[in-house]
């Protein structure tokens, strides 16, 4: 870093990807929770959904 | 080669990466040693391609040169781009794209475990209505944890005057001329004043708070007790955030002077297709490459002079919301037309370091032709700018004009002295002729039918 990034302006960030973070953390709790209901549903139903999308901390960072 | 001269651009000295410098008609970039394992990064982790296929990014091509003080890793010739511009000329929504192509790229560097080091509105200008980051330098390594080090910059170069625009006052973005290095959250804050919900009292109200608090320079992340850390899936989140917040930021419907101008003009319909064959027929005339157009609006008579002669145009208008049109269009069509904003009687002027680091037009660029259509009356009477100085200062800029004389019977005119003693004994079809043959050759004039407005071709003397 070539210029003074401000102690002030960090400390904000944290806020700031703490909240993002946490938003994106419920995004993928209700993914699961979701595909956790349309596996149930289809085994019930006797076939498999093959568009049950897996969403990870990884997959997100990746997209 | 070795007469060619050589001078470092006096914007290029904060990053010790590199510096950029013109040899001869070249601008070239150097990189330097203590750069090369981030730049070979770039490449070999495929960064540079990603970005450059996405036109994100400008592309370079490395050059056989010695470098502007011996010091080069590897010299660079990026991409030319015909007319370079500041923030303070962009409309909302080029800064808008600006902000996003940044954004767009550091998200992108992520994944490459890469990161944007800085954030500056300078970094970006504009090919064929597209923003595009133009600093190679400005990659460095991701460290697991660290937070991103030109978040404040950002906040500062574009979320505080995009908001400003949309929530205060369009004309905002011009505290970008007097502000360098973006605008100070603390004003930005105050002229807010409460407004632009939870993103603003986070990024701008909150955060001016903190910088108050903790004070901008001097105080090194180490010195905390406590060491701030962001792991790389929270960073991409607040990124993710970030574009959406930018996204969201539109322009509510806003009456400017000169927004719906072509709608409620001067003209009949006959008289502006005559108007378009009189403009189109002067162009044709000239061998030509580069054109201003002063007082293009939404670049409808622009658009006529980019042809097989003329590549680029260059289309100036003081009012934003007809920038902004125009920006619209060309982001849809690619035409290769700058549209800035540009107030003729007080341009952007050079600024920063010796005011040198950002320069005015006309050290930028020089045209081979200026069109200059219904402006005269606004220079002249609402300016009470002498017709000679009007024409020498056109003389200086320019070879060849396609100007339009706007005479007091014109109801524009009249509009203009509604409410004003009328000064100007001068302002006569005769004068304007004898004040431009100073400096001009009339080529050739033509009347547009059903109005008393002259189109004049013009040739400097």
């Amino acid at each position: 870093m070539y210029f003074d990034p401000g102690f002030g302006s960090m400390i904000i960030q944290l806020l700031a990807a703490g909240l993002a973070g946490g938003a994106a953390m419920l995004g993928i709790f209700r993914h699961k929770i979701i595909a956790i209901f349309k596996k149930d549903k289809s085994k019930t139903m006797g076939n498999t959904d093959e568009n049950t999308i897996d969403k990870t901390e990884e997959s997100v960072i990746n997209e | 080669m070795s007469n060619t001269i050589t001078v470092p651009d006096p914007g290029s000295f904060r990053d010790p990466s590199g510096v950029v410098f013109k040899k001869g008609s070249k601008l070239l970039r150097q990189v330097n040693h203590c750069y090369s394992k981030q730049y070979e990064s770039l490449i070999s982790s495929g960064l540079y391609d990603e970005l450059t296929e996405q036109q994100l990014m400008i592309s370079h091509r490395e050059v056989e040169d010695l470098g502007l003080d011996g010091n080069a890793f590897k010299v660079l010739e990026p991409t030319c781009i015909p007319l370079i511009s500041y923030p303070y000329e962009w409309c909302f929504g080029q800064l808008k794209d600006a902000a996003l192509t940044t954004l767009h790229i550091h998200r992108k560097a992520l994944k490459r475990n890469m990161i944007l080091k800085d954030a500056s509105a300078y970094n970006i200008q504009f090919m064929r209505g597209k923003a595009m980051h133009i600093d190679t330098l400005s990659f460095d390594f991701y460290i697991d944890g660290e937070p991103w080090g030109a978040y404040g910059q950002f906040c500062r170069h574009f979320l505080a005057p995009l908001f400003l625009m949309v929530y205060t006052d369009i004309r905002l973005s011009q505290l970008l001329r007097v502000y360098i290095d973006g605008l100070p959250l603390d004003l930005a804050s105050k002229l807010l004043a409460g407004k632009g919900g939870f993103a603003a009292k986070t990024h701008i109200h909150w955060h001016a708070k903190s910088i108050l608090q903790h004070g901008q320079a001097g105080q090194s992340m180490q010195s905390s007790t406590r060491k701030i850390s962001i792991n790389k899936f929270k960073m991409t989140a607040m990124i993710d955030s970030l574009i959406a917040i930018v996204n969201k930021l539109k322009l509510r419907g806003i009456q400017t002077e000169w927004g719906d101008y072509y709608a409620h003009t001067n003209y009949s319909y006959l008289a502006a297709n005559q108007k378009k064959e009189i403009v189109s027929s002067y162009v044709a005339k000239l061998s030509l490459s580069v054109t201003w157009d002063f007082g293009a609006n939404d670049g409808t008579y622009s658009r006529l002079a980019l042809s097989d002669n003329c590549s680029f145009v260059a289309a100036f208008d003081i009012d934003p919301i007809a920038v902004e049109r125009n920006h619209s269009m060309i982001r849809n069509s690619g035409e290769n037309i700058l549209p800035l904003l540009f107030d003729l009687t007080n341009p952007s002027p050079a600024i920063g370091f010796a005011n040198r680091e950002r320069g005015m037009l006309e050290t930028r660029q020089k045209p081979d032709l200026i069109i200059m259509l219904a402006v005269i009356h606004h220079l002249a009477i609402s300016n009470n700018l002498p017709l000679g100085m009007i024409a020498k200062w056109l003389a200086s800029l320019c070879e060849n004009l396609i100007i339009e004389f706007v005479p007091k019977s014109d109801s524009q005119v009249k509009v203009l002295l509604a409410t004003r003693e009328d000064i100007f004994p001068d302002y006569t079809e005769d004068c304007f002729e004898a004040a431009f043959g100073t400096w001009f050759n009339i080529i050739e004039k033509q009347s547009i039918a059903e109005s008393d407005r002259i189109i004049y071709l013009m040739q400097r003397k």
